[in-house]
């Protein structure tokens, strides 16, 4: 039977062209993102840079280890590197101490980082020109500059005058990753007591921390790990994973549908052949045999085909993501041995949606009456399979069910991308398959006008599609698909980025303005400080910081999540100018050994919480007050200085008379100094919440409007080549027009009416399922 | 003993007000070695007839058998492997695989039997229509004689019991439809070979031994050795009739 696949394929390439194409495109489409999502996922992701010339790096492990409840270890990562602990410097007496912390010059620079002079062997940093600081008030820059120059250096919340007596440069291979000031040792160390990594002598004498929990020894390429930006790499990298996970998902979907409509309609257009099969002798069986055979064929070239495609796709997603701020600048997807297997994997996926395409059409071909081949119209029988009419009001109500449950029990849920993904998913996929039992009545209401004229054009196409429901909805499926996710995924991001902007203006309720660092970085204490003093003036200074902790339960029932996951929480100084909706207990009990928790962690108040700060230190709180959070706000609420001992304020929100408001100008100009303009900036509340946008929020939406795209072009392809592959089997009915007395412009009219028809069909099932989407997310927030 | 045999068989199509009886209490045999020619007006139901009496529709009532076994007891596989084994097929529009050439086309039933086609029958079934030269030509490349040539020899390659023709001459030429009736006629004349051939043309049916009349689902009438006037004579007072019944039912 192979042979003859091999042989109608060769010769029926024509109609296999839809298939081919969709698939090929779709296999492009995910090997592309397995290739990104294979190489953000390896682990490093880099050659070493700050310490390439360090033989080990012992630092504090920025993981939080535990066992889940099956006993598998799990390593959930901290926010911030957490220090190194004194009792382990002590064991390693002559290592060099490696401290890093933020520093600011007077020329301008906001973004540098201050290291003691020892830190620069393990670069390594040379000196271009001038000598080593020796003295508290020398320093050595790296890049431009000149020696002798008197600057003003800020670091922390100290402003101190210092020298420049060297200029150093990176080696000549290494990639500058950040920009240093060096101090001497002594002068970091009293800048930055704690200390961030430790390089010892050798590897040997490293091996003697590998045993100590909580710290971590970091050889070879792992020392990569300790670069500056790291964890935060690691992050966005993980954010990325997520986001590729959602979309490789999206575009498996897509091609999922647009393949399986390719193949049903090139079944469909082969109907009569395969009754002819059955005259001949086939059974069913062999009738489904053949057309498997050929899907395996189809199969196995468009993913193959895919697969060049995503090789040539993937480094450049990758450059273009690291373009624009979604994953490290020095992101790349490498051609190694590393792509065998995302491509392996694409590949299989392939061939895996070609032949579940083939099943549902297969199960139609079998059901073909030998009869059929007496036949001379190639006119269908009956409307939508029994079964296709099932599957969709199935995945119709799954979404709807969804989405309900949503509104009910976890509305937080509904601003997560993913879950909007899968919804829409559902929902779209459901009127996809419902497709060839809602166009006629849906093509009738719509040319009811036209076919009130005396013009055939109108009835022809009714008709056409009244008679040929199935192969008409194949034709639209990839519209309404791609348009139908698009939309329904643009307006949810739409709804969760309105319901955060709100959430912000609830949390900043009773405040009138808000004070914003503006530069980098945050707010130094002391103008923190002199604004409060400030008379008439009320003020919160909010810090924005992360917790680990287990995740509340959704209901009742529900077990607690076994490894514990990261919440923002934001840290306040007092509660003055905050708006939260107390439910139970009173903001006023908020201080360094209580919490105020949001309702859905089914805590009361006097009751204990366990969590994880940033930088890794367990905690155990009391829990002060219960709340109401609003959908996407923060759900933990901390005492002053639960941010870290570093941490900055990120905002003040201010109650102040309008006679106060000179005076709280002049309190933050106050420092203005050597730096020129002031460190803060007032604004509006409606100001601040307007201009408000979360860094990957923001990322995932361009990522999502881009994979929309994506789906969008795909879609589009997809639904040229159903719609060629359906013309080219109506030559006959064309040529039969034309003798018939229809001119060739009539023809050619009737065509493109059709095709217009369906495709505004197409489109109002494409709106009405994303409406359905669209109205469920934003009754949920 | 008849070779195949109905047994007052109907077959409706549709439910309800919409319902048509295109077969209403037919009881016909076929006489191993016979040539058979079912004729009738269009919608008389000869088609219908043809369909089930080869196993392709199941009859809404009454019974089927071939060789004696009941065709209305077989599930469809088997009726497939039955139809496969003891039944040929040849249609007015050829019903050619247009991906396949003459051989491969012809080596199809045995393919589908699960038979690797030995070339020597596919080259032999196609001599015997006069195509061997033809064999690599795909059917775009033939004639519509050649076509249905090619459709017989197709018929004949895993030497069936029955033979089912429907309107074999309907789509081709007169000197065409000669050379097909000659072919099949001498099958009946060398090889025993049992035709049952649906036609509208008095002088295709006067290749017949036998011509059966149908009208309104009905037998109307049979004549033995026919010659294309007779035919032609009955045919047309048989649709004078059919009209006359019209107008009176009007």
């Amino acid at each position: 039977m192979l042979s003859v696949a091999v042989a109608g394929l060769r010769a029926r390439w024509g109609t296999l062209v839809g298939p081919l194409a969709a698939l090929a495109l779709g296999v492009a489409v995910i090997a592309t993102m397995a290739l990104v999502l294979g190489a953000a996922s390896a682990d490093p992701h880099r050659s070493p840079q700050r310490f390439a010339a360090a033989p080990a790096v012992v630092q504090a492990d920025p993981n939080l280890r535990l066992r889940d409840r099956y006993g598998t270890p799990t390593a959930v990562p901290f926010a911030e590197q957490p220090a190194l602990p004194a009792s382990v410097i002590a064991r390693f007496p002559g290592a060099a101490l490696d401290r890093s912390f933020p520093v600011r010059l007077s020329d301008g620079a906001s973004d540098r980082v201050g290291h003691g002079w020892a830190s620069a062997a393990f670069a390594p940093y040379s000196l271009v020109s001038g000598r080593a600081p020796v003295r508290p008030d020398e320093i050595v820059i790296a890049g431009e500059g000149q020696v002798g120059q008197q600057v003003t250096v800020r670091a922390g919340e100290r402003d101190g005058a210092y020298t420049v007596v060297g200029i150093a440069r990176p080696g000549p291979r290494a990639v500058e990753v950040e920009r240093a000031v060096f101090f001497s040792d002594a002068e970091a160390a009293r800048l930055s007591p704690s200390v961030d990594a430790l390089v010892p002598a050798d590897r040997a004498t490293a091996q003697r921390a590998a045993g100590i929990p909580g710290v971590r020894v970091l050889t070879g390429r792992d020392r990569a790990l300790a670069d500056p930006g790291a964890l935060r790499d690691r992050a966005d990298l993980m954010s990325l994973t997520s986001f590729l996970g959602v979309a490789a998902l999206l575009s498996a979907s897509v091609s999922l549908y647009v393949t399986a409509s390719a193949f049903g309609l090139s079944v469909a257009r082969r109907r009569r052949e395969l009754a002819l099969l059955r005259t001949l002798g086939a059974t069913p069986v062999q009738v489904v045999r053949a057309v498997g055979a050929e899907a395996v064929l189809v199969g196995v070239a468009g993913s193959v085909a895919g697969c060049v495609l995503g090789l040539i796709g993937g480094p450049l997603l990758a450059r273009w993501m690291a373009g624009h701020d979604m994953a490290p600048a020095w992101f790349t997807v490498p051609r190694d041995a590393g792509a065998v297997g995302p491509l392996a994997l694409a590949f299989a996926a392939g061939v895996l949606v070609a032949v579940l395409a083939v099943v549902a059409a297969s199960v139609r071909a079998a059901t073909v009456r030998p009869s059929e081949a007496m036949r001379e119209a190639d006119v269908e029988r009956g409307g939508s399979g029994l079964l296709r009419r099932l599957a969709g009001l199935a995945a119709f109500a799954c979404g709807v069910g969804f989405l309900l449950l949503t509104a009910v029990v976890a509305p937080d849920m509904a601003l997560d991308a993913k879950t909007d993904v899968e919804l829409a998913l559902l929902v779209v996929g459901g009127a996809a398959m419902l497709a060839p039992t809602l166009l006629p009545p849906l093509v009738r209401m719509l040319t009811w006008p036209f076919t009130r004229g005396a013009g055939p054009g109108g009835l022809l196409a009714r008709e056409r599609v009244a008679t040929g429901s199935r192969q008409a909805a194949g034709t639209i499926v990839p519209l309404v698909i791609t348009l139908g996710l698009a939309l329904a995924v643009l307006g949810a991001t739409g709804i969760a980025q309105s319901v955060q902007s709100r959430g912000l203006h609830d949390q900043a309720a009773p405040a009138d303005l808000v004070v914003l660092p503006s530069g980098g970085g945050g707010l130094p204490a002391a103008l923190v400080a002199r604004v409060r003093a400030v008379p008439g003036v009320a003020a919160t200074a909010v810090t924005n910081t992360s917790v680990l902790a287990r995740e509340p339960a959704l209901t009742p029932f529900h077990l607690e999540a076994p490894t514990p996951v990261p919440f923002s929480a934001i840290a306040v100084d007092s509660t003055a100018v905050l708006g939260l909706h107390v439910r139970q207990g009173s903001l006023d009990g908020l201080n360094d050994t209580t919490v105020v928790l949001d309702g859905s962690w089914h805590k009361r108040v006097g009751q204990r919480i366990q969590l994880w700060l940033a930088d890794g230190t367990p905690v155990s709180l009391q829990v002060a007050a219960v709340f109401d959070a609003a959908p996407g706000a923060p759900r933990i609420v901390l005492g002053p200085h639960r941010a870290g001992a570093t941490a900055q304020p990120d905002r003040i929100y201010l109650r102040a008379s309008s006679g106060a408001v000179p005076a709280v100008r002049g309190a933050m100009a106050a420092n203005g100094g050597a730096f020129g303009a002031p460190d803060a900036k007032v604004v509006t509340k409606s100001g601040w919440t307007a201009a408000v946008s979360d860094r990957q929020a923001e990322q995932t939406r361009i990522g999502l409007l881009v994979m929309i795209g994506i789906a969008g072009v795909y879609g589009a392809i997809g639904t040229i080549a159903t719609a060629a592959t359906a013309i080219s089997g109506r030559r006959r009915e064309l040529a039969l027009l034309r003798q018939i007395g229809t001119t060739r412009l009539q023809a050619l009219r009737f065509v493109c009416h059709e095709y217009a028809l369906l495709a505004v069909a197409g489109t109002l099932t494409a709106g009405g399922a994303a409406g359905v989407v669209l109205l469920g997310l934003s009754g949920a927030s | 003993m008849d070779i195949v045999r109905l047994t007052a068989v109907s077959k409706t199509y549709g439910t309800g007000s919409g319902a048509v009886t295109a077969l209403d209490k037919i009881s016909l045999g076929f006489a191993e070695g016979s040539f058979t020619a079912v004729m009738g007006a269009s919608g008389s139901g000869k088609s219908t007839l043809l369909q089930c009496a080869a196993g392709l529709e199941r009859p809404t009532a009454g019974a089927v058998s071939l060789e004696g076994e009941d065709l209305s007891r077989l599930r469809e596989s088997a009726l497939t492997r039955l139809r496969r084994e003891k039944i040929g097929f040849i249609f007015q529009s050829y019903n050619l695989l247009p991906a396949l050439n003459a051989e491969q086309n012809v080596g199809m039933p045995l393919r589908l039997a699960g038979h690797r086609p030995d070339a020597r029958a596919v080259r032999a079934a196609l001599s015997a229509v006069g195509l061997a030269d033809r064999a690599r030509h795909r059917p775009a490349e033939l004639s519509g004689g050649q076509q249905q040539r090619v459709a017989i020899a197709r018929a004949l390659v895993a030497a069936p019991r029955v033979l089912f023709a429907d309107e074999p001459t309907g789509a081709l030429d007169s000197a065409s439809s000669r050379t097909v009736l000659a072919i099949l006629r001498g099958l009946v004349a060398d090889h025993r070979q049992t035709i049952i051939m649906v036609t509208h043309d008095p002088i295709a049916a006067a290749r017949a031994d036998r011509v059966v009349f149908l009208a309104d689902g009905r037998v109307s009438g049979t004549l033995e050795h026919p010659d294309a006037p007779t035919v032609a004579a009955h045919l047309t007072s048989l649709e004078s009739a059919g009209q006359a019944g019209e107008v009176t039912s009007c």
